[in-house]
């Protein structure tokens, strides 16, 4: 009963916390922007929180590089369970316009398990919405 | 830019027996030796004024390594290369006359391993990450390898 609550809270006000891990901004514009009364991601209960300890999903954006590497998985660890992780942007995803520089990674998958990634460079506030309500609707 | 502009800086590049070009209108490239860039840069500032040291660009030309000082002065440009032997990358800082030029030489120092005297801060890192292992040589250089480096890094990781 307490664990049917538990998860119709979870599913119905996902608390955000958004790392950039060397990201060009471009996606963490976006991600403010579907914040925004346009798109109001918030009227899903999503709210973007300051702390990793207080959130149940952890949006990354940015290719992984060895200066974020260790960063990304402390923040990661530091999230209670059960926690989604959501790759925003290209970059996050498969290491972009990035991919074969000496100091970029592949992509978040590679340090941290990964639920959703979330195409685009930058991805539109839409596609935002779009991964993160069909996240929740994998959420049982 | 006015003629007598030019000509001032064509009088001081004659000084410091250095090449003047105008690859375009507006534009003055002076190829500067290394022992005589600073006093060069010096006189630029000092004594015609041109304050505005836009950036330092760095560039590997196989033999040598070649620094590229851009200053702009109104609408002009004015821009002082000098080559570094690629077997001792050691040149003067200009930081004591440009203390902006500070972050500019670090950059360089990261990213092709040139050590700039009298610059403060050549023990630090600006661009690369804290892990850096010293051994590996500057990543800028042509002669480096980004898969070999990013093995060091950690950062290659096999996929199944």
């Amino acid at each position: 009963m307490l664990e049917q609550l538990a998860k119709w809270a979870r599913k119905r006000s996902p608390w955000v916390y958004h790392i950039n891990a060397s990201s060009c901004n471009g996606c963490d514009i976006e991600l403010v922007a579907s914040l925004t009364p346009r798109y109001d991601i918030e009227r899903f209960g999503a709210v973007l929180v300051p702390s990793p300890r207080h959130a149940d999903v952890l949006v990354v954006t940015g290719v992984v590089n060895a200066q974020t590497k260790d960063r990304l998985r402390r923040v990661y660890e530091q999230i209670p369970e059960p926690k989604f992780v959501i790759a925003l942007g290209a970059c996050a995803a498969a290491g972009g316009v990035f991919k074969g520089c000496y100091n970029a990674g592949q992509g978040v998958q590679d340090v941290i398990p990964v639920n959703m990634f979330i195409p685009g460079c930058p991805p539109r506030p839409e596609a935002i919405m779009y991964g993160v309500l069909k996240l929740l609707g994998e959420v049982k | 830019m006015s003629e007598a502009f030019i000509q001032r800086i064509e009088k001081f590049a004659a000084d410091a027996k250095a090449k003047t070009s105008q690859p375009r209108r507006g534009e003055t490239f002076v190829e500067v030796d290394q022992s005589q860039v600073r006093e060069f840069i010096s006189r630029l500032v000092h004594e015609a004024h041109v304050l505005h040291l836009s950036t330092i660009t760095g560039l590997d030309l196989d033999q040598n390594l070649g620094i590229i000082y851009h200053f702009t002065h109104d609408r002009d440009w004015v821009q002082v290369k000098t080559l570094v032997s690629k077997t001792a990358p050691t040149t003067k800082s200009i930081v004591d006359i440009i203390p902006g030029a500070i972050l500019y030489e670090m950059e360089i120092h990261d990213m092709l391993g040139v050590t700039f005297e009298g610059n403060p801060w050549m023990d630090r890192k600006l661009l690369l990450p804290d892990t850096w292992p010293a051994d590996l040589p500057p990543p800028l250089l042509k002669s480096s390898k980004p898969a070999e480096i990013r093995k060091r890094l950690q950062l290659e990781v096999e996929r199944k």
